[in-house]
């Protein structure tokens, strides 16, 4: 075990004397991240708070209609509001009948408001005018209901009253697994590439394979310092999105979770990238075949979902991991389902590295 | 014997680098490796050293086959290898503790070789500074120091004065002709045939991955080299 020590301290060591590797493997999930997530949520509440760009189609007089319009709606004139719209320069096209008034008082009146479905402007736009038709409409309703002796109240027997309270994740409490799962594998895979394939370039390799240590204790020295790098970066990761969410101070169960799927998936991947760069013969290489990796890594997040609730999926390495951290995003994570991500994550790791240690004296 | 190789053959894919090698080298003896380009001296003392696996044939070193117990043979042998990188981050202390703490050296130990060889090796001036800043001259002064901590009986040396000025070449020179005398066995691959007649006991001519000639350093003349490009 001394020789398993020596390697990871001096690695740490080497790393931790690396400003570039601070810089992008701490600052960017603690800062860069959550900073572009914060600068998302602005863009769309801007978006949301912004009035929709519609172009009024009539003969008659609108005005009655867009005076419930003040902050929703910013009607524009455009020589052609079909073509404005095909290229985006309005958000929705609202045509409205030349006598809409007497319409509505008949109870027979009918707009057409065209936007393009896959447009989020649109979508947004689809919403406000639907508010301006309602607030338009409502005076009429009340004034028709008291000709028949009834109010608004009568027509919803049902009531239900809201209460918010404080509590859930949140939108970026959703995006945590994701996180903990792409950063354990990034910070990881990173490591790793550097250390083995990386010292290969930099002519270290030869050296250290001529040193009388046993070829498993240099692959488990480099491997604990890859698995540590990812869990401190997933950890991170996971902290800066639990401040952004609405959650609250996680629970020491829900710590002890996040941390164990992180641990769990940087295991994984920094057994995986160590094989990976042993067979590789510079840092870019090894990046290069990381790529499938990161890709397996998301496609086991992005299947989570339809697998949620399997028994067996705890047996699943990576997948296991996000479930986890999933649970304990959701401030329920389960003991069993945590003991099984770790030992299952552990067993492949070992598989792994007994194959890295094999493949040191590879020519 | 401290090296024994015995028709010693490797392939690299097509090319056959070594046909048949078979050459001894006792302890406290200073053999020079001499041959053009492509003749196999790197190829033999990675061989030597346990980073290359031999296609067929025998090796020894300091009486253990290097194929079937890489790890003790490793345990016996210093490598200087041509060229060998730095961990530019440590500094040449930390280099040299890291790789004590490899060979399995008590820590006080480590710190005792380690003062002993920044000290012989002459070191003392930037063995604290990082390893990235070093000259071509300390950093093969830091590769033999971390060559020598384990105390190794064998040394295994690939060009170690190439690119040096006069003065390191010769405190390096210095340094091997002193070893040699406390008995451990030195095996210099070198491109110098003047650095053989003054370094080395024996020089072992090196052609098309054998051994050509074997004559003593006092024999050995310009004349002797081998034919087949520029001696390196």
């Amino acid at each position: 075990m001394r020789v398993v020590w020596a390697v990871a301290g001096k690695e740490i060591l080497d790393l931790a004397r690396d400003r570039r590797a601070l810089i992008l493997g701490f600052l960017l999930p603690v800062l860069a991240v959550p900073g572009l997530s914060a600068l998302v949520e602005v863009g769309t509440r801007r978006r949301m708070e912004s009035p929709a760009r519609v172009a009024v189609v009539s003969s008659g007089d609108v005005r009655g209609l867009l005076r419930y319009a003040d902050g929703l709606l910013e009607p524009v004139t455009v020589p052609d509001p079909e073509e404005a719209l095909r290229a985006g320069r309005v958000d929705a096209v609202l045509s409205i009948p030349g006598d809409l008034e007497a319409e509505a008082e008949r109870g027979t009146a009918e707009l057409v408001l065209r936007y393009r479905r896959g447009d989020p402007d649109g979508l947004l736009a689809r919403e406000k005018v639907a508010q301006v038709v309602a607030r338009y409409s409502l005076p009429r309703v009340d004034r028709t209901l008291q000709s028949r002796g009834l109010d608004r109240g009568s027509l919803v027997p049902v009531r239900l009253r809201e209460e918010a309270v404080p509590g859930g994740v949140g939108w970026t409490g959703l995006a945590l697994p994701l996180f903990v799962v792409v950063w354990g594998f990034a910070g990881a895979s990173l490591v790793a590439a550097d250390l083995t394939a990386g010292e290969k370039e930099r002519g270290t390799w030869d050296i250290l394979r001529s040193a009388p240590a046993s070829r498993g204790s240099l692959v488990a020295g480099k491997f604990l310092t890859c698995w540590l790098a990812g869990t401190v970066l997933a950890a991170l990761g996971a902290a800066s999105q639990f401040v952004l969410s609405e959650a609250g101070p996680p629970g020491w169960t829900q710590v002890f979770s996040l941390l164990a799927a992180a641990g769990s998936a940087s295991s994984v991947a920094a057994a995986c990238a160590l094989v990976v760069g042993l067979l590789s013969r510079s840092a870019r290489e090894a990046n290069q075949w990381a790529l499938p990796l990161y890709l397996g890594a998301l496609a086991a997040a992005a299947g989570a979902e339809a697998v949620r609730g399997w028994p067996a999926a705890s047996l699943v390495p990576v997948l296991n991991a996000f479930l986890l951290a999933q649970q304990a995003a959701e401030g329920r994570p389960e003991a069993g389902w945590g003991w099984v991500t770790v030992l299952s994550s552990a067993v492949l790791a070992a598989v792994l590295l007994w194959a890295a240690a094999r493949l040191v004296d590879r020519e | 014997m401290s090296i024994q190789f015995v028709e010693v053959r490797k392939r690299y894919g097509a090319a056959e680098v070594l046909r048949g090698l078979s050459f001894q080298v006792r302890a406290g003896e200073v053999a020079a490796l001499v041959g053009p380009n492509g003749a196999g001296k790197t190829t033999t003392l990675r061989v030597a050293a346990a980073l290359t696996h031999p296609t067929a044939g025998s090796v020894r070193v300091c009486g253990r086959d290097v194929a079937a117990d890489p790890q003790v043979a490793r345990r016996c042998v210093g490598v200087v290898l041509e060229q060998a990188g730095v961990y530019g981050r440590l500094s040449g202390v930390e280099i040299l503790r890291y790789f004590g703490r490899l060979s399995g050296l008590p820590p006080g130990e480590v710190r005792r070789r380690t003062e002993q060889l920044v000290q012989w090796l002459h070191m003392e001036g930037f063995c604290e500074k990082p390893a990235g800043t070093y000259s071509r001259g300390m950093r093969q002064r830091l590769h033999l120091a971390r060559a020598l901590l384990h105390d190794p009986a064998v040394l295994l040396l690939d060009e170690p004065t190439g690119g040096l000025d006069e003065g390191t070449a010769a405190v390096v020179r210095q340094a091997l002709r002193s070893l040699a005398r406390e008995g451990r066995c030195v095996l210099w691959a070198t491109h110098s045939p003047a650095e053989a007649r003054q370094v080395c006991d024996r020089v072992l001519l090196l052609r098309d991955g054998r051994i050509w000639r074997e004559v003593t350093a006092a024999q050995f003349r310009e004349g002797d080299l081998p034919e087949g490009g520029e001696p390196g």
